[in-house]
């Protein structure tokens, strides 16, 4: 196990830079998800740590090592990937094996160490199956525990877990948080699905456009988005954004105003005439009556739409221009007409309009 | 009631081809067997005495030499095989993994040899062999052969090791396996099928090429051009019906097993599943 480190590294291919200045530095036993839409080029990343591909410029360290120029079979990573790649033309147990006998290891070590992560991950009974007799969730598991058995340096994962249906991916999911704490494994884990990487990571990194957008804690990623990017692809539903004038100490978008609390003012104090983004979650957004406390302001909206989960509720409503979506646990009594807001200041995000950055 | 319909009616239509299909060629295997005399009866298709039935015709053809004519057959078709694997595999390989420049029109550039007649090339292809010394040879023919048969394998396994999905390489990589590890270990294996298929295709090619083989040679003949010259062209046609009847016999059988067997494969080789 290896701590594993990118410096500076950049990738393209033609006139499209798939990576573009990437710095990371993944601890030992720690498991980071690189988070971001199609495209953006986390599974790029992912190909070069492996050793897939090779950084236009930068450089790959596994612990203080430069891997840059080591080629992929010489690096000891071991890979999960989208399609599962379990060869087709061998049993489970040749598939898990395989790697091993490379490896130089004896006979008997083989037989224990497939044993051993077959037994973990519950697969024994599909040893002496061919691939093609496996269903969807079976391949994933042998996949995962190739990698596994491989011992190796860094744990890759790319999007294991896609081609899974809804209910298998859940269960997954929860199997491997659990084997990564046992085996304390360094991890790097590749991800669109936001939850996903909540769930997993010790660390998030989100990525757009080949740049990473902000690393850190899920907790750090949910609660402190560095921009409108990372604020707009983590949560369900998304946070509401909406653009805002900041005047006479004020916040003002149309019908709604937010007057400027005291530890705000200072921050907002250089960007006096200026419109800036204005976000708040919608599980922040309280409806109904609510005693008055410090820090809340209190807005009336018009309610335009319920969604119904069950256990909660996603109610659309609307002030003036705006259209906020507030998350009510239960179910409200007014199903449509006027209804109370409730926004406690302390929960709203504020962010440059132009760069997109936080302001606070 | 309307499926029921819809399946008769795809059943009839399968009916159709396939009789259309087997109908003659049962008749012609059945006429190498039958007595010259009862064949020319008229009113008669199939008789229905034993007595009509011979081997005379097949041990005809075997004393004018059908059956040397049969192994150089062999010979030339296994040559074919062979350079064509040779020659056909690494190029497909080139073609079905790696993206370069100008690869479709290299593809195009094999495939356009075949647009050439043979006839039109035949005889400058003798001049070109008798000057090196392999007219009249197993050698020279299977050249020409193989040059007919080489596209079509090359654009084939290009299609195999195309459909070998890249992760199944890659993750071989990246578990440690060299390139010719990964090659041996994955790609061969799994292109194997294909590949043999195709080889088959090669062959198939060759046993059934008529033309080249009654030009390039004299006394060297294999099957095809033997047939031709012996029953066909060489005597103006006046062999018996079931002399001509027994040597489609010893052409199409072969053809026929070969054929049964790389049938599930060329699906897959022509592209048609993806």
């Amino acid at each position: 196990m290896v701590s594993v480190t990118l410096e500076r590294v950049t990738k393209s291919y033609g006139d499209v830079v798939a990576v573009k200045d990437v710095s990371i530095k993944v601890e030992r036993g720690e498991l980071l998800v690189i988070l971001g839409p199609s495209g953006c080029g986390k599974t790029t990343t992912l190909r070069i740590i492996a050793g897939l591909e090779r950084p236009d410029s930068g450089r790959v360290f596994f612990d203080e090592v430069d891997v840059t120029e080591v080629p992929a079979n010489k690096r000891g990573v071991a890979m999960v990937f989208q399609s599962y790649a379990i060869w087709p033309h061998m049993i489970v147990y040749d598939n898990i094996a395989l790697p091993l006998r490379l490896k130089g290891l004896r006979d008997d070590e083989i037989k224990r160490r497939v044993r051993e992560v077959a037994e973990m991950l519950k697969i024994e009974h599909l040893l002496s199956r061919y691939p093609h007799q496996l269903s969807g969730g079976e391949r994933q598991r042998v996949a995962v525990a190739r990698a596994i058995a491989f011992n190796p340096k860094v744990l890759l994962m790319d999007e294991p877990l896609s081609n899974l249906d809804a209910l298998l991916r859940l269960h997954a999911r929860a199997e491997i948080k659990k084997l990564q704490r046992k085996l304390n494994m360094t991890t790097i884990y590749v991800t669109h699905d936001q939850i996903e990487a909540m769930v997993l990571a010790d660390r998030i990194a989100v990525m757009n456009r080949g740049v990473i957008q902000q690393i850190g804690s899920p907790d750090e990623v949910y609660n402190k988005p560095a921009n409108i990017f990372v604020a707009e692809f983590i949560g369900t539903p998304p946070m509401n954004l909406f653009k805002a004038k900041v005047e006479d100490n004020a916040l003002i978008a149309g019908d709604l105003k937010i007057q400027i609390p005291q530890h705000l003012s200072k921050a907002l104090g250089n960007l006096w005439g200026k419109t800036v983004a204005v976000g708040i979650r919608p599980e922040h957004v309280h409806l109904g009556e609510k005693p008055i406390e410090p820090d809340l302001v209190q807005l009336k909206g018009v309610v335009e739409l319920v969604e119904n989960l069950g256990s909660e509720e996603i109610i659309h409503v609307r002030i003036g221009d705006i259209l906020l979506k507030a998350k009510h646990s239960g179910k409200l009594s007014t199903k449509e007409g006027l209804v109370k807001i409730n926004i406690n200041i302390r929960n709203l995000h504020i962010f440059d309009l132009e760069e997109g950055t936080r302001i606070t | 009631m309307r499926i029921f319909i819809k399946s008769l009616l795809s059943y009839l239509i399968a009916l159709t081809i396939v009789t259309w299909i087997l109908a003659p060629l049962f008749l012609s295997l059945l006429s190498a067997f039958i007595r010259i005399e009862y064949y020319y009866r008229s009113f008669t298709i199939i008789p229905l005495s034993l007595q009509a039935y011979t081997l005379d015709n097949v041990k005809l053809l075997l004393t004018l030499g059908a059956h040397s004519a049969l192994v150089r057959s062999l010979q030339v078709g296994v040559l074919v095989v062979m350079l064509c694997v040779i020659l056909g595999v690494p190029a497909g390989y080139a073609l079905g993994r790696f993206v370069f420049r100008g690869r479709d029109s290299i593809k195009l550039f094999v495939l356009s040899f075949r647009l050439i007649p043979v006839a039109l090339i035949a005889v400058p292809i003798a001049k070109v062999l008798l000057t090196i010394g392999l007219y009249d040879s197993i050698v020279g023919l299977a050249l020409v052969h193989t040059a007919l048969a080489l596209p079509f394998v090359i654009l084939i396994t290009a299609n195999v090791f195309a459909s070998i999905p890249r992760d199944l390489e890659e993750v071989g990589f990246v578990f440690g396996m060299s390139r010719l590890q990964v090659f041996l270990r994955i790609t061969a294996p799994l292109a194997l099928p294909g590949i043999t298929a195709s080889a088959l295709f090669a062959f198939l090619i060759s046993w059934n090429e008529v033309f080249a083989a009654s030009v390039l040679t004299l006394t060297e003949r294999t099957l095809p051009a033997f047939v031709i010259t012996a029953f066909g062209g060489g005597t103006r046609g006046v062999a018996p019906d079931p002399f001509k009847f027994a040597s489609i016999l010893f052409l199409v059988l072969p053809a026929i097993l070969i054929m049964a067997y790389i049938r599930k494969y060329l699906v897959v080789m022509w592209g048609t599943t993806r």
